[in-house]
Parts: C-alpha cells; structure tokens; sequence
C-alpha cells in the first residue's frame, strides 16, 4: 500500500470493494482476505498515532467492525474501502484520546516503552531510533500527529489525507509541515544517541 | 550541510526504516476480528431468513388468518375465540352431571330397539285418541 501507485490504488480498492459485497452475501472467506489487508494497515496507523499497542489493537478491532456493520450498505464507487477505514481508526483514536483527558490522564506524555530485549544485538540500534521517532510523534499535538503519520509512514496522497481528516489539503499541507519541522527541532538533540553524529 | 538540513534528512531516513517496520496487531486481535465477523455474518443470516417471504399457500392462509383476526379485534381476540371453541368442545364430549350427554343420547337413538320402538308407534291412534277426548 505505502509505495503503490494510483492504478495500483485503485485495482486494491476494487478488490476490497469486490471482496466486502462478498462478505455481505456471507463469504467467510472475504472476511479472512479483508482482514488480513485491511487490519494490519489499521494497526499500524492507529499504534503511529496512540504509541500504544494494546490501544492501538482495540481500535483496530472497533474499526474492523464497523467495516463489517457497514458492509450490507456500502454504496460501491462512492468512497476508497480504506480511506473509509482510516477515518474511522483516526476518529476513534481522538475519541479514546478525548475520553483519556476526560479522565485526567494524558497518554501523549507516556510514550511506549522500548523494550530492548526483543531485538537481537544487531537491530537494537533500529529499535532505538523506532522508539525515538515514536516519542518525537507523540510530543506533536495530535492533528499534526495523525498528518505526519499519514504523509510520511502510510505515504497517501495529501488530497487522501484531507478527506481522511475531513480539512482541506492546504490544511493538510500546513500540518505535516509543522509537524516535520517540529520533529526535526525535537530529534535534532539527540543525534549521537541514535548514530546519526557522523551524517 | 546546515544542522536544518541535516536533521531533515535524518527524519527522512527515519520515516523510510517506519514504513518498513511495520508491526502486526497480535494473533489473537485477528482472531477476535474473525469471530465479530462471523457473529455480523451469521445475524446477517438470521434476518435475511426473518425477512424471506412465506411460500405462496401459506402465504394466503397467513393472510387470510390476519384479516379474520383483524375484523374480531385482533389476535389476542382471535386467541380468546380459539379457548371458547376448545372449550365449548370439552363440555361437548364430557359435559357435567347436571347436563345431558350428547353423544349417549345419539347412542341411544340409533340402538335397534329404539328404532323400532318409534316405527311401531301409530300416529293415526294416537291423534284419534286426542280427538276422542
């Protein structure tokens, strides 16, 4: 999904579209394929914008379900299967947020722990860079979050991201470029930490 | 290279190990997944089954049975005329004491004797005996 190019875009949301009037008719078989396409692409959008994973796999869960509510009226050619899903993943991530400060607990300020004893030896240094870019992503206000996110790991369009985020593109244009610049200020102090001294 | 730049680049070289670093939701998140949309599939199922529509003769009848129902004031009514007739049927076949037996006097009419008894009886004596008197 991330490198594919628009008529590849396109022929994989056909495919979904194809595969959720199937799992309307009662395929169980459209429901595997769908979720193995379509859940992981949630939980990674979703643990980039909430750094936590067991949050980040409730959301992918509610998200999935809603898929399959919708399934029975999905209006085909109208909306992008997963851009469809992306709203849904980013909306309940800023409600779960908003319920969280609701509860007087921020979350944005307790990044994911990186546990360096599930890496080997050689990739621990790629995990410590994640984690660092990880806790950089969650010191931006939350817009700016899921717009990084959105542009720059899950690679979409900016048009794409304005839908998703139901602003205009200029909006989504101004967003990630205060986003990239603030995590480039936050990142920048700890350049030897994560072996980026001799760039 | 200004430190700006630098540290752009370094982003850059970041977002690109993110997009391949992707991490799956767990085995049992897509198990979860799979049972919500097999529970959706299945109630789906249930009221696609609710919805079919009757086949043609029992279709009629349903219809005609809820017109009835309908014109007595509806199916609590016509549960209410049901019980009466069932009744009505039970104090036929087995009526209490105090009432005459139906079906033993049906009995009794068609024993032989009984036939007899009335085929011997003279209409003609007995209105000449009325007329006597």
């Amino acid at each position: 999904m991330a490198n594919a190019r628009p008529h590849d875009i396109s022929a994989q949301n056909l495919e979904d579209e194809v595969l959720l009037a199937r799992f309307a008719r009662g395929d169980p078989e459209a429901a595997a394929q769908l979720t193995e396409r379509l859940a992981p692409q949630s939980f990674a959008v979703a643990l980039r914008v909430l750094g936590n994973r067991a949050e980040a796999e409730d959301v992918t869960q509610e998200a999935m379900m809603r898929l399959w509510r919708q399934a029975p009226n999905w209006r085909r050619g109208e909306a992008k299967v997963s851009t469809w899903l992306y709203r849904v993943v980013m909306n309940l991530c800023i409600d779960l947020k908003r319920r969280q400060r609701g509860g007087h607990l921020d979350l944005d300020a307790i990044p994911e722990p990186i546990d360096p004893a599930r890496s080997a030896p050689e990739t621990l240094q790629e995990t410590r860079r994640m984690g660092a870019l990880q806790e950089a992503l969650m010191q931006l206000p939350e817009r700016q979050r899921q717009a990084v996110v959105l542009r720059h790991i899950e690679e979409l369009p900016n048009p794409e991201i304005a839908g998703i985020m139901e602003i205009s593109v200029e909006a989504v244009e101004s967003l990630t470029a205060r986003g990239k610049r603030s995590l480039a200020k936050i990142l920048a102090g700890r350049q030897e930490e994560l072996g980026y001294s001799d760039v | 290279m200004s430190d700006h730049d630098n540290s752009i680049e370094e982003l850059e070289t970041l977002f690109a190990a993110a997009r391949q670093a992707k991490e799956r939701p767990s085995d049992e998140v897509i198990a979860a997944i799979m049972v919500d949309a097999a529970a959706v599939q299945s109630r789906a199922k249930d009221s696609a089954a609710k919805d079919r529509p009757l086949p043609g003769i029992t279709r009629g009848f349903y219809t005609l049975a809820q017109q009835f129902a309908n014109a007595i004031g509806g199916w609590p009514a016509f549960g209410g005329l049901v019980t009466a007739g069932i009744a009505g049927l039970w104090v036929g076949l087995f009526p209490p004491s105090f009432l005459p037996d139906p079906v033993a006097q049906y009995y009794e009419i068609t024993n032989e004797n009984d036939v007899l008894a009335y085929n011997e009886l003279d209409p003609a004596a007995w209105l000449g005996d009325e007329v006597e008197q």
